[in-house]
């Protein structure tokens, strides 16, 4: 028997199975899109095969029986060619996982298929949870966990209607004779032609809203007790458990390397991705000008910028992974701002710092690479994944003071062995972790002496070396914009000689690169030390989660020159536009930076809100967070208990208090009309509301007189069964009471008699059937 | 007329049906479920194909219908030399006033017997379809309205198959049921044996209503109340037909209002003036069955109507009823 609502039948249930199923393949195989795995041809033809086989499943059908037979064999070898050739398994198999998905989204399936589609799926959804860490990851891994729960659902209801005999789909081979020849009752033949639009209309009609509600309640109470576990549970990284980091290793499309040849920095400009969002404690202590330091390059090799030997064997490795690095040369204590970055994975391995540190936390112990010198940080390998650092006492004006090089001056550094001079100069054993050895700040690498001799005249027009890095590096840059316009190409003139002397030489415009490249160069030729510096500049302010967002399109390179009077390098910006003025990094707030509007800007605050909530640099704020969330509960309860005591109190009270005449009246009057109220509501007013629903009501199906009928019908059948010692009075009751039951139920609304009265009779009837044995 | 009708229209319909009911009763014996069908099929304004083996009481059935509403009654015997105008009629030249007067054929009754309906040419079978489907004659571009009410009662034999030509498709849609009329019970016989004497013409009927309580019950019936949920599993019974593999075709739109007014007749016949899916249930077989053929041919007739009753009974338990 069927109730009121009607029910989805088993060719409306294997649509909706298809439906599901592709809906699975296609949120799973998008969650790699998060990911750094070559799987962009697969994800394509998912992305177009999956949703035009959903839309039209009889196009399952049109596929080949050779198609079938070889599908498995040929994404075997795929899988096989795709481990021999690239070597990385975890990559490979989620390509494998990715070709069979398709596979089972577009082959028809049984109930075994259905189930491999989930567990597929969730491979896939799991393998990227554990390799990224995004908020629209899970949207999706939500939106996945509830499909897949529809999906078994559905295939349960129709084994269920199908009398618990599902179409076994074993192999394709015998697939096609199988669903054609012994077809379900009004289910499989045909149930290939949709009407989705019908269907959903069915599928609306049929869902009760209890029970979605029930179902909705449940799954958030589910999540909301997943999201409090979440929380209180420690956080562990699983990459760095399993090693798994080691599995992916692809570069990144744009990034920052250690060797940069001009247009590399432009490049990355193209890409306007988000590389980095940054927390300040303090948004008043935002510096007026933020340059992002990642790498200092000081070998110029003829094409570009690349770190020497010397200056990379600067950089000291951590023997172990921990929480907490501090830095081993100056600190600067004062500044209490606490600077949160949330790298994003595909940038570079080189960590981006405004200057020098006191204390850089990881949110997962890591291994670091520290150039003291350099005020660099670096990660061993480039992460696979957003890392996320909290970085204390960190220098942000621009000037990177060097304690040995001051000392040194301008000698020539690579002359020099620091290793002989510090014992011979008896420097603080400290500072041999300082010494840099083949930094080449000074030498110019140009090989024609045409060159030197053109660099060498342009320092004598700038005016030559005078008092200090920093004035000679103002004069520089002005000398460079008077004579070259900014442009994101690079054009040169032809003819021999260097290409930077070459582009110095003429009045074509050029970008970043090449104004800090000259500046390094002039600099280099005044006898001032100069080096090459790459990274982000600036950054938007972002009002939703009060965050600065720096895009891969911030992405600039600058110089730094030896200012010997300040004994710090100080950052030169030739590039025209650019403000940077040697020394200065005034706090400005954040009000000076560009705000960042509209709903992109929101989806990237959302980010930082999840990542605020995940990452966790020790166990304070997840304690606090639970406490706070322990204190809410406790402060609510509280407030509900002193409500209820407050009223009782009140009561008790009143109730102390004398009693007279006009008070008994009054609570005798008030408890009549109490019930004066609760009796009209029963006899008339449930009657009167239930009448004027079922007038509005917009068909019979949602007519609540109906639909209460159908109930009341339903419960005398239940308790008439079985109860065949009902007297004759009572069967001539029962009777007649179906008899309206009925007229209410599927009878014209003229001929109904009062509902309310009808309804009272049923269980009145059904009261005096429970009382006859069974 | 509304879809609602006063409690004295039910009460006075309930009671006319009852009398013609228990008249065919005391005629027919041991057949209530084949009355109560006919009459159904009677306030539906449909025919009736009866197929069952000769002698179990298909004529007599017809017959007392027809006495017991005060009805014209006429028998056509089907063979296969029948012409369609010795069923419809046919124009003669009439010398007396010099021209051509219309003579009309048997089919110019209230209930018409066109027994052994398969033994005719299918030319012959197909002039019953125009006064089936309209209650109309047309012959020589003249139309002649036959009677009201007017019912098709046509008989076939299930077994015997030599020399028929089986109806075709469109014939067997015009049908509104196929009924069986079965042996009675050995004391419904006995009962028969007693007092039968003679012919079915020597059967003693009164009428016990006019022809004009009929026509007032036909009408009465289209207004019979449906509910959504009903038209909804009427649809969606329909529609189980079309998509069964085991059919070549499912029910026709003709098919699915066939179900429909049968139901409403239904349930005027038990005194509602709405129907109930009870109704719908206890009539799709009856209505569907004839009009649905196997993919598949089977052995022979009888075989092929056990197979589609079968798979009519497996959509019907697929598809429950609203309750």
């Amino acid at each position: 028997m069927e109730t009121l609502r009607p029910q989805l039948n088993l060719t409306e249930l294997r649509q909706l199975r298809w439906l599901l199923g592709g809906l699975i393949g296609l949120l799973s195989a998008w969650t790699v899109f998060y990911m750094e795995v070559d799987a962009l041809v697969v994800l394509a033809v998912i992305t177009a095969v999956v949703p035009v086989f959903t839309f039209f499943p009889r196009l399952s059908r049109v596929l080949p029986r050779v198609f079938h037979l070889l599908a498995f064999p040929v994404i075997v070898v795929l899988f096989a060619l795709d481990i021999w050739s690239t070597r990385e398994p975890l990559p490979a198999m989620i390509r494998l996982a990715l070709m069979l998905l398709c596979y089972r989204c577009i082959a028809p399936r049984g109930r075994r298929e259905d189930l491999q589609l989930i567990l597929l799926a969730l491979f896939v959804v799991v393998v990227t949870g554990v390799f990224t860490v995004s908020i629209a990851f899970v949207a999706q891994i939500l939106l996945f966990t509830a499909a897949s729960l529809a999906l078994l659902l559905v295939v349960t209801l129709s084994d269920a209607r199908a009398g618990g005999v599902a179409p076994p789909v074993k192999e394709p081979r015998r697939f096609l004779p199988q669903l054609s020849a012994a077809p379900l009752p009004g289910a499989e033949a045909g149930w290939e032609r949709v009407s989705w639009l019908e269907l959903l209309g069915r599928v609306r009609a049929v869902a009760d809203v209890r029970v979605v509600a029930l179902g909705g309640a449940l799954f958030g109470g589910v999540v909301m007790l997943s999201a409090l576990l979440f929380l209180a549970l420690p956080r562990f990284e699983i990459s760095n458990e399993f090693f798994l980091d080691r599995l992916i290793t692809k570069s990144t499309r744009t990034g920052f390397s250690d060797n940069v040849t001009f247009q590399d920095v432009v490049n990355i400009q193209q890409d306007s991705s988000v590389a980095l969002m940054v927390d300040v404690s303090d948004p008043n202590a935002v510096p007026g000008e933020l340059y992002w330091r990642m790498l200092v390059l000081d070998e110029y090799s003829g094409n570009g910028f690349r770190v020497s030997a010397g200056l990379r064997s600067t950089f000291q490795s951590s023997r172990e992974k921990m929480h907490v690095h501090t830095w081993r040369g100056l600190r600067n204590q004062d500044d209490r701002t606490v600077w949160t970055l949330y790298f994003q994975p595909g940038v570079s391995k080189y960590l981006p710092l405004l200057g020098g540190f006191s204390r850089l936390t990881f949110g997962e112990p890591q291994a670091l690479l520290q150039s003291s010198s350099l005020r660099l940080a670096q990660l061993p390998v480039e992460p696979a994944k957003m890392v996320a650092y909290r970085v204390e006492g960190m220098d942000t004006d621009g000037m990177i003071r060097d304690p040995f090089f001051a000392r040194e001056g301008r000698i020539r550094v690579n002359e020099s062995r620091f290793g002989q001079a510090a014992a011979e100069r008896g420097l603080d054993p400290m500072l041999d972790e300082l010494v840099p050895r083949d930094v080449t700040f000074l030498d110019l690498g140009l090989e024609r002496p045409e060159d030197v001799a053109l660099l060498q005249k342009w320092v004598a027009e700038i005016g030559g070396p005078g008092e200090g890095g920093g004035e000679f590096a103002r004069r520089a840059a002005a000398w460079l914009q008077s004579r070259h316009a900014y442009s994101l190409s690079m054009r040169l003139s032809p003819g021999e000689g260097d290409p930077l002397i070459r582009w110095l030489n003429s009045s074509e415009p050029g970008h970043c690169e090449l104004f800090a490249g000259g500046l390094v160069m002039l600099s280099r030729a005044a006898g001032i030390p100069a080096r090459l510096i790459t990274g982000f500049k600036g950054g938007v302010w972002n009002p939703v989660s009060g965050s600065i967002t720096v895009r891969n399109s911030d992405a600039h390179a600058w110089a730094e020159i030896w200012d010997h009077g300040l004994g710090a390098w100080l950052r030169s910006d030739a590039t025209p536009g650019a403000q940077a003025t040697p020394g200065t990094g005034l706090s400005a707030g954040f009000r000076s930076l560009e705000f960042d509007e509209g709903w992109g800007a929101r989806f990237d605050g959302l980010r930082v809100f999840w990542y605020r909530r995940i990452v966790s640099f020790d166990q304070d704020s997840q304690m606090e967070l639970l406490r706070g969330t322990k204190e809410h509960i406790r402060a609510t309860l509280e407030s509900m208990r002193v409500f209820i005591e407050e009223k009782l109190r009140a009561f008790a009270a009143w109730v102390r208090s004398p009693w007279d005449v006009s008070r008994v009246a009054g609570l005798v009057g008030g408890l009549v009309a109490l019930l004066s109220l609760v009796v009209l509501w029963r006899r008339a007013g449930r009657g009167w509301w239930m009448g004027w629903r079922s007038r509005r009501a917009a068909s019979h199906r949602r007519d609540p007189v109906r639909i209460e009928a159908s109930r009341w019908l339903a419960r005398l059948e239940r308790a008439e069964r079985g109860r065949a010692g009902a007297g004759p009075e009572l069967r001539a009751q029962l009777e007649v009471t179906r008899a309206r039951l009925l007229r209410l139920r599927f009878g014209a609304r003229e001929g109904w008699a009062t509902p309310a009265v009808v309804f009272r009779q049923a269980k009145s009837v059904l009261r005096s059937l429970s009382r006859v044995r069974r | 007329m509304s879809d609602f009708f006063s409690a004295p229209q039910v009460t006075s319909a309930r009671e006319t049906l009852q009398k013609l009911r228990a008249c065919m009763r005391s005629t027919i014996k041991g057949k209530d479920n084949v009355i109560d069908h006919v009459l159904t099929a009677l306030i539906a304004g449909g025919h009736v194909l009866i197929e069952d083996l000769p002698g179990v009481g298909k004529t007599t059935l017809a017959y007392a219908l027809a006495r017991s509403m005060d009805c014209a009654f006429s028998r056509v015997q089907f063979t296969s030399d029948l012409l369609p105008s010795d069923v419809t009629g046919v124009a003669i030249y009439d010398e007396t006033i010099k021209e051509f007067v219309f003579k009309k054929g048997p089919v110019f009754a209230n209930i018409v017997l066109a027994d052994e309906i398969n033994r005719a040419t299918p030319k012959t079978q197909s002039s019953l379809l125009e006064v089936m489907d309209r209650g109309k004659v047309t012959v020589d571009g003249q139309t002649h309205a036959v009677g009201a009410p007017f019912m098709v009662f046509a008989t076939q034999n299930p077994v015997d198959y030599e020399g028929t030509f089986p109806l075709p498709e469109s014939q067997m849609d015009r049908f509104l049921m196929r009924l069986h009329m079965g042996y009675p019970q050995p004391a419904d016989e006995l009962d028969i044996l007693r007092s039968a004497r003679h012919g079915y013409d020597a059967i003693a009927v009164s009428s016990v209503v006019s022809r004009s309580d009929i026509l007032q019950l036909q009408a009465l019936s289209s207004h019979v109340f449906i509910e959504d949920t009903v038209l909804d599993y009427i649809l969606r019974l329909v529609a189980a037909t079309r998509t069964e593999a085991e059919f070549r075709a499912g029910v026709s739109v003709r098919g699915g209002l066939a179900l429909k007014h049968a139901a409403q007749a239904r349930a005027l016949l038990e005194g509602r003036d709405f129907v109930v899916p009870e109704d719908v249930h206890a009539l799709a077989g009856p209505v569907l069955a004839h009009r649905l053929t196997l993919v598949r041919p089977a052995a022979d007739g009888t075989e092929e109507r056990r197979l589609v009753a079968a798979a009519l009974k497996r959509i019907l338990s697929a598809i429950p009823g609203p309750v």
